[in-house]
């Protein structure tokens, strides 16, 4: 069985170095590689906020802010990949994004997960929901985490 | 039958549990603050008891007259009824309960916002009740409309025309200073649109109204939530303090609530927790500031797009549909009873006229607020004002400073007398 990679990507710039490590492994191993971009519906909790107007529209622009992202994420990796002549796949998910990746994870089990990440200060470990770092906790199989300097 | 059906959201089992919840934890939380309500009064009372009776005493040795002799009694009586009520004997004291109710203002506001900001930040509270949480802050709106009872016409015209200019100034000037800021910053449009909105009218409110417009982005949207969230609540615990701290009356504290709390359901509390005449004066002010929801959401159209020319080519904007759909409907349900209360009709009664339709209508508006209240409180999550950040931070600290110390200076110069609402009291 061949060996297999699953990427997370979010489209920040942090997440392209973890992109740039899952070609190299793909390419050298070889390995299949995925990338997997999860849509998290967090902002459309707010809708019905007390005097919120427009409600319908505003879900209909969430909506379609989040699919733009997924797309521009989606061809943008698969850009990295043609360049670097690797054939990969791409999965979409919507949800909290650390459920829908252990989801992923059990359904698939890949052989690695990557993930990327930013450096951060005390206040920001504090801020962040810090995903790498509960995936690494919670994620049951090897991690590598690439590390953006800010 | 096919239409009946159409009332109803297609997915509403999933709200039941969370609705249900908000219910009993807003019916605890209305019953514990009467329970130590009860206390108070009975150690208020325990604590007149004996001036009284030495007064009674007094009155006696000196002969005094005999009505002042049944007047006393009668207090005295009063009092021991309090004391009883809670099932205490002579001398007995409940210091606590005054503490809690008193000084402390815990009352129902209190315990259903900080329980639930309790319940939601530190004990696992399971999925399945966050959608009936979320439509539970809404519920606050019946009991707004309810408190249209509390004003006449005159009210509406002096307040409420008084409210109109503050709002008027402070929403523009809030609007207007932040987005041109933001544009001499550098700030991206989509950014500067719903910080100027979100901190000039109603918080995450204009937020929902404005992201659409002026284009912003998911990571802008929820930084600018996350900060409007962060000093709303902030602001819901400090302003009381700082305003019994200082002595501002209820009226006084009711305006500057209305004008500095920058997310709207957040100043409903705030101004309940305060008193009732603050929250009537807050109540009508806030209905005024509301108005301005749709023209500032046009203004910031004409400030990003129109003005810059950042149209996009083919489509058009119909401006009066526009204001339509981001006017808040429910706010003529409000008019629409004082109107019936200025109109003194004997059918209808009045919030004090016992027995009447309004004195019920009335009655029902604090368990509207408490389960709104309930959902408020549970809806707090600290994971979601973390998330406040980058420049908008930087940008709501400033707008929410400046509007508080802007606003106290207004209502400490216009005075009580100008903020009161006449009707209901």
């Amino acid at each position: 069985m061949p060996f297999r990679i699953l990427v997370c990507i979010d489209g920040e710039p942090h997440s392209k170095g973890a992109i740039q490590w899952a070609i190299q492994l793909g390419l050298s191993l070889p390995a299949g590689v995925t990338a997997l971009h999860v849509i998290d519906p967090y902002l459309k909790k707010f809708y019905n906020e007390l005097y919120s107007q427009g409600r319908k529209r505003y879900l209909e622009y969430v909506d379609e802010r989040l699919q733009e992202g997924a797309d521009k994420t989606h061809s943008e990796f698969t850009r990295m990949c043609q360049a670097a002549g690797l054939e990969a796949g791409f999965k979409l998910r919507h949800g909290e994004p650390l459920r829908e990746i252990l989801d992923e994870l059990r359904q698939t089990s890949p052989d690695l997960l990557i993930v990327g990440g930013k450096s951060l200060n005390a206040w920001g470990r504090f801020r962040s929901r810090n995903l790498p770092l509960r995936l690494q906790k919670k994620a049951g199989v090897p991690i590598l985490t690439h590390i953006a300097k800010q | 039958m096919k239409k009946l059906k159409h009332l109803f959201v297609s997915d509403w089992g999933r709200f039941v549990p969370g609705f249900l919840f908000c219910l009993v934890f807003a019916f605890l939380g209305m019953n514990l603050d009467h329970f130590i309500a009860n206390y108070h009064k009975a150690n208020v009372a325990a604590e007149k008891i004996p001036a009284l009776e030495q007064q009674l005493q007094e009155m006696m040795e000196s002969g005094g007259d005999a009505e002042a002799l049944k007047a006393t009694q009668t207090a005295i009586e009063k009092q021991r009824a309090a004391v009883a009520k809670v099932g205490g004997a002579d001398g007995q004291r409940w210091g606590w309960a005054t503490f809690l109710h008193g000084k402390a203002q815990f009352n129902y506001v209190a315990i259903l916002l900080l329980g639930g900001i309790l319940i939601r930040n530190f004990l696992p509270l399971p999925k399945i009740l966050l959608p009936g949480i979320s439509i539970a802050r809404p519920v606050i709106k019946p009991g707004i409309i309810i408190l249209g009872l509390h004003y006449v016409w005159s009210d509406v015209v002096q307040v409420g025309g008084l409210g109109l200019v503050l709002t008027a100034v402070f929403i523009f000037g809030t609007a207007i200073v932040v987005m041109w800021l933001c544009q001499k910053w550098g700030v991206p449009d989509g950014l500067g649109g719903i910080m100027g909105a979100g901190t000039g009218v109603c918080g995450v409110s204009a937020i929902i109204a404005t992201s659409p417009v002026v284009r912003s982005s998911p990571i802008e949207m929820a930084y600018a939530i996350g900060t409007i969230l962060f000093f709303g609540t902030l602001m819901l615990f400090t302003m009381p303090y700082i305003g019994k701290g200082i002595n501002l009356s209820e009226a006084q504290f009711g305006a500057w609530d209305a004008i500095a709390i920058l997310n709207t359901a957040q100043l409903v509390a705030a101004a309940e927790w305060y008193g009732s005449e603050a929250l009537d004066t807050a109540v009508l002010i806030n209905v005024a500031r509301i108005m301005f929801l749709p023209l500032v959401v046009l203004f910031s159209l004409w400030f990003y797009i129109l003005r810059t020319g950042k149209q996009e080519a083919g489509l058009e904007i119909n401006k009066w549909k526009l204001v339509k759909d981001k006017f808040p409907v429910f706010i003529l349900g409000f008019f629409l009873l004082v109107f019936l209360n200025s109109l003194n009709l004997e059918s209808l009664g009045g919030p004090k006229i016992q027995g009447s339709p309004f004195w019920a209508m009335d009655a029902a508006y604090k368990w509207f607020f408490a389960i709104g209240f309930a959902g408020i409180g549970l809806s707090i999550s600290f994971e979601d004002m973390k998330k406040a950040g980058g420049k908008a931070f930087a940008i709501g600290m400033v707008a929410a400073l400046v509007k508080m110390v802007l606003g106290l200076g207004v209502v400490l110069l216009i005075g009580t007398e100008m903020l009161r609402v006449i009707g209901s009291h």
